[in-house]
Order: C-alpha cells, then structure tokens, then sequence
C-alpha cells in the first residue's frame, strides 16, 4: 500500500505574546498508507490539532517535512479534506447544495454531480433534509452534512479534527457507528485527531498516542481489530478492552503531566 | 389541625406555573404587552403636548400647539413645498449615502479580510471619523460651490468613516473555519473572498447600510445649513430665521418619519433575503 501522509521529524514553535515559546511539536513522525484510519490521540494542548492544520497546508512546520502524496505540503488543497469541530456548512447554502460545493473544482457535469450528492446525502442519512437550511439542523445533522461535503470532494486524505467533539454524548454514540460503517464502505483515507479513546480503537486501523508538550509520538498501537466491526459489540470484544486499558493508562499519565505543567504556559 | 397561611398559597396555586412577571432577565413578554407599551409611550408624548399648548404653559412660539403643526402641513402639503423639500432632501440622501456606500464597500471589504489595508486605511478613518461633519461646510462650499455636490460631500462625511470600519466589521466576523474549510474544498483566496467571505458577511453589512442610511437622515440639516433653497434640512434652517416653530417641528416629524420608513424598508427586504440567517433564541 502506498503511503498517503508521512510527516518527517516535524517540529511547530508559538511565539506568544510576551516573547514565549510554546513547543507544540517536536521531532513528530507519522505515516497514514492509502485506505487507512489513522488517529491521533494525546491530551488537550499536545499540537495535534496544530499537526492536523500543517497536513491541511493551513499552516507550516518551523522543521521537517511533512508530504501528501509524496509532495510536501505547501498549500491548502482539495486532495486534503477536512471537518472541522465547530460548524462549518455554509449558512446560506441548503444541505444540498453544501455538499455540491464540495464538488466546485470538478468538471463534472451537472447530472453527475446531482447524482453525486443525492448519493452522499443517502450515504449520511440526510436524504429528506436536502432542501434545508444549516439552521434548521441539530448539531450532528450539520457534522454528517460536513462530512458528505468532504467526501464528494474526494479528497486523497480525510483530515478530521475531533468532528464529535461539539456533541452530546448520545449523538457523538451514533455519529462513531455512522462514521464507522460510512469509512468500512468508503474506505477514504483518514487522519482522526481525537481525546476519545474508544472512539480512537472502535475506527482506527492505528493509533499514535501523543505526549503532552511537546507533542512528540510516545507511542504507536495497531488495532488489530478484524473489519467489518460492529460498533455496539466493540465493547464486548476483549481485544478492544485490552487496547483501551493499555491506552487509557498512557493517555491518563500523559494528561496528568500535561495537567501539573499546564498551568504554566497558555493553552491554544 | 390547622393550616399554616403558607400552606395555603401552595395548594391555591397552580400545579407548575408561577405567575408570569413583567420585568424578567431577558424573558419573552406578550405582544400585546410589548406594543401597547411602545405605542402607549407615544401616545402619552402627544397628550402631554396637548395639554402643555393647550392650557398654554408654554408660549406657541415655544411649543405651538398641535393643530397648529397640522395646520402648516396642510399648508405645505397644498402649496406643493412639502413634496418638493421631500424630493430634493430623499435625492440628496440617497446620493450622499451611495457615494459613500460605494466607496466604504470595496474598502471596507480589503480591510477586513488582508491586515496590510488594515493596516494602511485604518489610521487615517480614525483620525477623521472623530471630525464633526458640520466642521466641513465652509470647506466643502469652497471646494464645491453651492450647489448639490457640495450637499453630497457633506453626508459622505458624516457616512463614509464610520461605515467602512463596519463594513470591515462585518467581513472580519465571518467564522474563520468557514475560510479554512472553503481552502480545503480546493478554493483560491479570491474565490473564498468572493464565494464564501461575501455571502456570509452580506446580512451584517446590509444591516450597517441600514444604520448608515439612518445617519444620513440625521445628517439632512448640516448638509442644507447654507446654500440650498430646497429640501426639508433648509426648511428648517429657514423657519428658524422667522421663528416658525411649527415648521421646524413638523420638518423634524418628517425626518424622523422618512427615516424611520427607510429603516423598515431595509429590514422588511432584509427578512425577504436571508431567510437564513440563523437567529439566536
């Protein structure tokens, strides 16, 4: 499989504003192969959303590399896909025609592009809310409607930036299965940033657990979980309940570190 | 056994409900509470005037009654001053305020979306936003002459500095996600300023066209101070002269009222064209 995503002892610095520096990210390495669920777990303030910004091209590495494709990023592009936390459909677009902006850039012609869309929309359950307004959508309708967005762009990497992390609990529940069962069928490239562990094991193919500042890889765990998984049963599966004793007892020193060191430097 | 006066009210209310309070923190109150209350407070103005001309508290000069307004309407209305001071003043506004609204746009939108016109405009709008408009008529009359340009000039004034800062207002409040992600759907900067930028900001800057109109008819009598012969700002000018008090109170009735017309105006065509503005409850 080749590989979609390497980032090459990549390094961030934040100046803040009384001539600080934050080290987000320090010598960070990663590798997302084509048709992989890649995700990024670590406690708040680790730079993984910052990581998640450099893959985007939304920003920039102060060293290392990081390459999509093979090319190093230089700037934001329709191959990078991304849903972000906080609501982003187009407030004067309807659920339909949100989605079709995902397909802009393409040559497409128009049937093909319905065609298109009507699948997405089918695919994210929102078939009956095309002719709707963003406003009159709950939180989880609008991140499914972002994702059917993101996927009709084709994009080469998925990038998404903890996507639940706006919704309830009963919600983010039905958003991991439909995300589940959605990426088991699309099988799209995906780079997850997350703080949720079981929804770290019940999608992804691996994990990187991050440090707490600087965000640096401690370690990397491959789910070894056989596809299709269902995900109600996931709990049940004792290869799950291993994984997440394991990751929840490196995530919690990590978090703890982060805790008694945070006070000192401003989260971002 | 008996029974404590507060057990009393307890059961006497109703399962649930508290009785509903005038005055609650940001709490809906009934329509009809809300418009008699408005509408009542008007109401209450003009009998307080009635009475005040009326059992003559106040000399006419001072305060002329009523009637006496209506009667000098009637007047205008008849000897075709009115219409004419309305057409020239609603032609002078609305040439003042979209000179400005012309300019204040492209400008306003650079600033708010690239630091650098921030950086270069914005230094200068401050430094004059804070100059009395009324400050400029002999320059502008000097500049210009007497005749409508000079009129213009004045409202643009008044207008043009504080619109384009709102303007920048309005572009720089367009969620910054929205930006992001319109980058990763492949858009170029000039398509997300044009595609998605725009869009979004449109109902917040609709809303400062709205304000800034509203202004300009505030600022009809500075701009008819000297040198017009017409319009509804001049007229007054003119009635203070001879002490008409009538005519400037019935000039200042319909300032207030075109305005207020306008005002609506915008905010019915606003409801029309953003159906889907997302309203906070």
């Amino acid at each position: 499989m080749s590989i979609k995503v390497e980032a090459r002892n990549v390094g961030r610095v934040f100046k803040m504003r009384h001539g600080q520096e934050v080290i987000a990210l320090q010598d960070f390495n990663l590798t997302v192969r084509e048709n992989e669920f890649v995700s990024i777990i670590g406690p708040s303030g680790c730079g993984k959303s910052s990581f998640l910004q450099m893959v985007a091209g939304l920003d920039f590495p102060d060293s290392g590399e990081i390459l999509v494709d093979g090319a190093l990023v230089n700037s934001p592009g329709a191959d990078r896909g991304m849903v972000f936390q906080g609501y982003t459909l187009f407030p004067w677009l309807t659920v339909e025609d949100n989605v079709r902006f995902g397909l802009k850039k393409s040559s497409l012609p128009a049937e093909e592009k319905a065609e298109i869309v009507r699948g997405y929309l089918e695919l994210v359950g929102l078939t009956a809310f095309a002719r709707v307004y963003p406003r009159q959508l709950s939180g989880g309708m609008r991140q499914r409607a972002a994702i059917a967005r993101a996927l009709a762009a084709k994009p080469k990497v998925l990038l998404m930036d903890e996507p639940f992390g706006a919704l309830d609990a009963q919600t983010r529940l039905m958003m991991q299965a439909l995300l589940l069962e959605v990426w088991e069928r699309e099988r799209t490239t995906v780079l997850f940033v997350t703080h949720d562990v079981e929804e770290a094991i019940v999608l992804s193919d691996r994990v990187y657990l991050m440090s707490a500042r600087p965000g640096k890889v401690r370690e990397v765990m491959e789910i070894d979980i056989p596809r299709p998984r269902k995900f109600f049963e996931a709990e049940y599966n004792p290869k799950f309940q291993s994984l997440r004793k394991q990751l929840l007892e490196l995530i919690r020193e990590e978090v703890e570190s982060a805790f008694v060191a945070g006070f000192a430097t401003p989260n971002f | 056994m008996r029974k404590s006066k507060t057990h009393v009210a307890i059961e006497n209310r109703q399962p649930g409900r508290r009785p509903p309070r005038l005055l609650e923190l940001h709490r809906d109150i009934s329509p009809v509470v809300y418009w008699s209350a408005g509408i009542g407070l008007i109401a209450l103005v003009l009998v307080g005037w009635v009475v005040l001309s009326g059992l003559g508290l106040v000399k006419p000069i001072f305060l002329p009654s009523p009637s006496a307004v209506w009667t000098e309407f009637n007047r205008q209305v008849s000897e075709g001053i009115l219409l004419a001071d309305m057409t020239a003043s609603l032609y002078r506004i609305m040439a003042g305020w979209m000179l400005s609204t012309l300019i204040a746009l492209p400008i306003g939108i650079l600033m708010g979306s690239f630091r650098f016109f921030e950086g270069l405009f914005e230094p200068s709008v401050d430094l004059v936003r804070y100059m009395p408009a009324v400050a400029f008529v002999p320059l502008s009359i000097l500049w210009l002459g007497v005749g409508d340009s000079q009129k213009f000039l004045i409202l643009f004034i008044g207008t043009f500095f504080q619109e384009v800062l709102m303007i920048m207002d309005n572009v720089k409040n367009v969620p910054k996600e929205l930006v992001q992600t319109s980058y990763t759907l492949g858009l170029g900067k000039w398509e997300v300023l044009r595609d998605v930028v725009l869009p979004t900001a449109l109902p917040g800057i609709w809303d400062t066209f709205r304000i800034t109109l509203g202004w300009c008819w505030t600022y009809l009598v500075v701009a008819e101070l000297v040198a017009a012969n017409v319009g509804l700002g001049y007229r007054i000018m003119r009635a203070q002269r001879f002490l008409q008090t009538e005519s400037i109170i019935l000039g200042i009735l319909i300032i207030g009222l075109l305005g207020l017309i306008t005002d609506l105006l915008f905010k019915a065509a606003a409801r029309r064209m953003f159906t889907w503005v997302e309203r906070q409850a």
